[in-house]
């Protein structure tokens, strides 16, 4: 079991907790802008 | 979740049976049933011949599989924790036989309630009908159906509803002997509603003679003949097996089998025998009376 | 799967395997031993259903008829879905209900194990039945399988040929497996949890699958039902589903979607309960929303039954009924966003790794997210009479089944495989197979929703010509999303076969009482069992 999670040190823990928190942060952003664009969009 | 190494004291260790062929060899019959009836539904191959060989498979097997049941049953390998297994087990198959009741049921509330009077009202409703003359009240064969009488409800029928309902109260008789050990009360009981079934299955025949024969009443004539027959006959066939059940256990009841405190399947084949009890009030009231 | 722990010398009492071989499978009476061959079984079903949807797919590559006639086309329609419905999904959610329930709930084996072993093997007599006509018809017998599609819509089905007949049988069987399978999961949950488990201590996964058991307990019976009103009809002269004689073939329609949509979440409640394990496994956090999503399982197991009618707006329903139907349909809606909710919330915050289980976890949430608004788009009564039995159906019901059914009971394959096996899958190869199968599912049906919003019907072998470059697309997704499916085959096996030693806590963020016997199990765990506190 060399690819294990049990691998992870307490850093790296660390480092995917916040990297996880920015994508979130940025999909939700990306979520916001495609709908705030939806609004001008005319048929 | 906070687990802990330490285990429950002292329980006792839950009945897991041996291996079995007996689920195998069963499930290998109702192939054979199911694949003879297809034949002979569509007429290639033995279709009986396959039937047959299915169902005396499937009636060897029940034999064999309730027989080591009452084996491991009377051995003790039973106790309060598999008691309420079965118990649990049983109440959820006879909510499944309501369900399959309910499909009947609801095709005998969507027909009487919607399509008939829809069918009646067609002229009405959009100034166009394929079949203008027909008025769409119940019972009907329908617009293009042959002419039959319905069946009373105060003749044979009321006298099986007694005969049932008198079914219910004498296995509750046998169920109190039972309780108090009074084995003559419990077997008396228990022959007693065998009986009863009994003559409502010949009453329930000779119903059906009477229907085919003089009154026109078959499984062709219409949406009463087809809910008629499906809702009376699924209900015979039940009748059929929950009579079957109560001389299984007349008989282990004259051997000596069933305590006071544990006799489970005197009681699930009693709660069986209500549900068949009850879906006939229901029949009663929605296919014969009103 | 050895069984290293049974030859542990002592005569046990309770059902050890004297048999091996052939032997011990027919006879066992162990749940690892059932999930195994449900798992099994549902790996080959997966594979039969496959190669006939493929047939299809490859006759959709190009306009006009190139490989088979329509009839046979439509056996074949019929045949994958009640295949991949019946004999592959929801096996495979049987097979994780026997291995896992047991394990999780700290109960020494499902409650009752003969019981069990008869589930099972009705499922191969079924499954003949279903397939069997395909090759009658090639003697000359009958003219083939099931063509009325899976839904057995009468008057076609009445008028169809003896396929119907071995497919009404073959769906008793598969119905009496079902409701064998499930008073054995809601029995084993009520009766065989270890003390101290309450219900609200229930693992979510042992909760989407007792929701499921009481679906499956409600619905099936109907379908029996149904389809016996089906052969009375054909055969013995009944007119249930005929206006000449009072009947209505609607009649067919509501019996049939009283099971019909309760089925979906037969097939998803499952998955449902299995996804928070796995997002609170590699995300490193307890799971959000414990109760929130148990209310959110009984919620939509209720609202289930009472929406059918939302299958067939276009028959003809009066309109009291169609609004009741679209606002029920939409309300079920709200308990799902709960879940999706409770989903995200799980890995917010978390130290999230991307382990295989883990991917298709989060392709999960994605890709059944779309079949959700989609689902909602469908669900609007005015919509549903351009969107109605068009490809965007299609696509809608295949985002909900393949993406949140199969790629679901993928998750749960990858995550428990090594507690199952003792031996770590490949981890690579594993990553390779989500990659494929989700580039090459939406490859196969996102182009099919643009051919429903365009008009092109489902269930038909020819189209028209504008729909050529769509279709041509979608039938090379599918080639690709058909044979990548050999790598996840070969990565089981290869896994059964050997592979690095899995420890017993297999993923180091994994909590439950599952996670605490060694892996694999002993062929009886929890022959005592465990206290919770």
């Amino acid at each position: 079991m060399t690819d294990q999670p049990s691998e992870f040190s307490p850093a790296d823990l660390a480092r995917r907790r916040s990297a996880a928190r920015r994508l979130a942060w940025l999909l939700g952003l990306a979520v916001v802008i495609i709908y705030v664009l939806g609004l001008f969009i005319k048929r | 979740m906070k687990t802990s190494t330490e285990h429950a004291p002292s329980a006792h260790h839950y009945f897991v049976p041996e291996p079995s062929l007996y689920p195998v060899i069963l499930s290998a019959g109702m192939f054979l049933l199911a694949l003879g009836f297809v034949q002979l539904l569509n007429q290639f191959g033995a279709g009986g011949w396959t039937m047959l060989a299915g169902t005396a498979v499937i009636i060897g097997v029940l034999f064999a599989w309730f027989g080591k049941v009452i084996g491991e049953s009377q051995s003790g390998a039973y106790r309060d924790w598999e008691d309420r297994s079965f118990r649990h087990g049983m109440i959820w198959f006879i909510g499944t036989e309501v369900m399959f009741f309910a499909a009947f049921f609801g095709a005998l509330f969507y027909v009487r309630v919607l399509s008939v009077p829809a069918l009646g009202g067609m002229e009405a409703a959009h100034g166009f009908s394929l079949w203008p003359e027909f008025a769409g009240t119940w019972p009907t064969s329908g617009p293009k159906g042959v002419p039959f009488t319905p069946m009373g409800a105060w003749g044979i029928p009321a006298l099986n509803t007694a005969l049932l309902l008198s079914s219910g109260a004498t296995i509750t008789w046998a169920h109190w002997g039972l309780l108090r050990n009074n084995r003559r009360q419990l077997i008396l009981g228990l022959a007693a509603t065998v009986l009863l079934g009994s003559v409502f299955l010949g009453f329930q025949a000779w119903e059906y003679h009477h229907a085919y024969t003089e009154l026109g009443l078959t499984m062709g004539a219409g949406a009463y003949g087809a809910t008629f027959f499906m809702l009376t006959g699924f209900h015979g066939f039940h009748v059929t097996l929950g009579t079957i059940m109560l001389i299984v256990i007349l008989l282990r009841s004259i051997s000596g089998h069933f305590t006071p405190q544990r006799h489970f399947a005197f009681e699930g084949v009693a709660w069986y025998w209500h549900f068949v009890d009850v879906v006939w009030l229901i029949l009663f009231v929605f296919v014969y009376w009103v | 799967m050895n069984t290293a722990t049974t030859a542990n010398g002592h005569a046990n009492p309770h059902g050890d395997g004297h048999y091996s071989g052939l032997m011990r499978w027919l006879t066992t009476t162990n749940h690892k031993d059932i999930g195994t061959m449900y798992l099994t079984f549902s790996l080959i079903m997966f594979f039969v259903g496959g190669a006939m949807i493929l047939a299809v797919r490859a006759e959709l590559f190009a306009p006009g008829l190139q490989l088979m006639q329509p009839e046979f086309f439509n056996q074949l329609i019929g045949i994958h879905a009640l295949v991949m419905i019946f004999a592959a999904l929801m096996p495979a959610a049987t097979g994780f209900a026997n291995w896992m329930i047991p394990l999780m709930i700290g109960a020494p084996d499902m409650a009752l194990p003969r019981l069990n072993n008869w589930g099972f093997w009705l499922l191969p007599p079924a499954a003949i039945l279903l397939t069997m006509p395909f090759f009658l018809a090639l003697f000359g017998i009958g003219d083939g399988a099931l063509a009325t599609g899976w839904t057995f819509y009468a008057p076609l089905s009445v008028q169809g040929g003896m396929g119907v007949d071995f497919a009404i049988l073959a769906v008793h069987i598969l119905g009496i497996s079902s409701i064998m399978g499930s008073i054995n999961i809601i029995v084993t949950i009520f009766n065989m949890r270890a003390p101290g488990m309450t219900m609200m201590k229930l693992p979510l996964f042992a909760w989407g699958w007792l929701i499921t058991a009481f679906l499956l307990l409600a619905t099936l019976p109907v379908l029996a039902g149904a389809v016996t009103m089906l052969l009375t009809d054909r055969h013995f002269g009944t007119h249930f589903f005929d206006a000449a004689g009072g009947g209505d073939p609607i009649l067919f329609q509501h019996l049939f979607w009283f099971f019909g949509h309760p089925e979906v979440y037969i097939l998803l409640l499952p998955v449902w309960g299995l996804m928070p394990h796995v997002l609170a496994t590699f995300s490193r956090k307890p799971t959000y929303g414990y109760t929130a999503q148990v209310y959110a399982f009984i919620a939509i197991g209720l609202l289930s039954v009472v929406v059918w009618a939302h299958h067939f707006f276009t028959a003809g329903l009066p309109v009291p009924a169609l609004i009741y139907f679209m606002f029920s349909t939409m309300a079920i809606s709200i308990p799902l966003a709960v879940l999706f909710f409770c989903w995200i919330a799980t890995m917010w915050k978390g130290s999230m790794s991307f382990e295989t289980p883990m991917l298709f976890a989060v392709g999960f949430i994605v890709l059944f997210g779309i079949a959700g608004l989609t689902g909602l788009i469908l669900a609007d009564v005015a919509a549903d009479a351009q969107y109605h039995h068009s490809y965007f159906v299609v696509a809608h019901f295949h985002y909900a089944l393949f993406a949140g059914g199969i790629m679901g009971v993928m998750t749960g394959v990858y995550y428990w495989l090594p507690k199952w096996t003792g031996h770590m899958y490949s981890e690579k190869l594993g990553k390779l197979h989500f990659w494929l199968t989700v580039i090459s599912f939406n490859l196969t049906f996102m182009p099919q929703f643009f051919l429903g919003l365009a008009g092109m019907p489902r269930r038909i072998p020819d189209y028209a010509l504008q729909f050529a470059e769509f279709n041509a697309i979608s039938t090379v997704g599918a080639m690709i999303l058909g044979f990548s499916q050999l790598l996840f085959a070969w990565n089981i096996w290869s896994c059964v076969r050997g592979g690095p030693k899995a420890e017993a806590r297999v993923w180091e963020g994994a909590e439950g009482l599952e996670w605490e016997l060694s892996s694999p199990p002993p062929h009886h765990s929890w022959e005592t069992q465990p206290v919770i506190k």
